[in-house]
């Protein structure tokens, strides 16, 4: 019974995460990859009525729970990305974003986000535990019991 | 876009979700508590941003090992 049950809730997830089976899409396996993608593109709609940039994603990721990426397109073409580094103690943000220095596209500029960012961020983190729950893994985000 | 721009940004795409949530509620509500920045308790906030993470990578790997054992 407690193996159906898992199967019966396994095929509500693939079909919640990677849509109706059809033929082509019977042996893809949900994969780290897809669960991060559909994860981000929900986290992105919650930026998604700013001006003037695309945000392209934003998901949680590590082994320790700790590392949040945010990645977005300004206006003018660039591509940066913050990296939030949650430590005990305070969040530190790694930003990558090709205008700061130009001659090196990749440099990185570490710093430790202040009151009214972390704020921010924790209110978009929140945003993201429930909607992720609920549109990815058919969770109630409050008891965390799968949605019928 | 200014460093000073980048760093506002978070907050102001959180505001105008918060303005939307009030519309759709087709009624007038005090703004949302999303829209003014509490006085902020740091060890408070990392301890949710553990949980809100820790609870997120624990569905998903439930997933993928489920998926495994497929």
């Amino acid at each position: 019974m407690a193996r159906r049950i898992t199967d019966v809730f396994r095929s509500t997830l693939r079909r919640v995460v990677i849509g109706p089976q059809s033929k082509a899409r019977k042996t893809t396996p949900i994969t780290h990859e897809i669960l991060i993608n559909r994860e981000g593109r929900i986290g992105a709609r919650i930026f998604e009525k700013n001006e003037g940039i695309k945000v392209l994603d934003f998901h949680v990721e590590g082994p320790q729970n700790r590392d949040w990426y945010f990645h977005y397109i300004t206006n003018s073409d660039h591509r940066v990305t913050h990296h939030y580094t949650v430590l005990e103690d305070r969040v530190i943000k790694a930003v990558t974003d090709p205008r700061m220095n130009p001659t090196n596209q990749n440099s990185v500029r570490f710093t430790d986000i202040g009151s009214e960012e972390l704020g921010n961020f924790i209110q978009a983190t929140k945003l993201y535990h429930d909607r992720v729950l609920r549109e990815v893994y058919n969770r109630d985000p409050k008891t965390g019991l799968a949605l019928s | 876009m200014t460093s000073e721009s980048m760093y506002d940004f978070p907050r102001r795409a959180l505001e105008s979700e918060a303005r939307q949530e009030v519309s759709q509620a087709q009624e007038f509500t005090p703004a949302p508590e999303s829209t003014t920045i509490p006085e902020v308790d740091t060890a408070h906030f990392i301890s949710q941003l553990h949980t809100i993470g820790s609870n997120i990578i624990r569905f998903r790997l439930e997933v993928l090992s489920d998926e495994e054992a497929a």
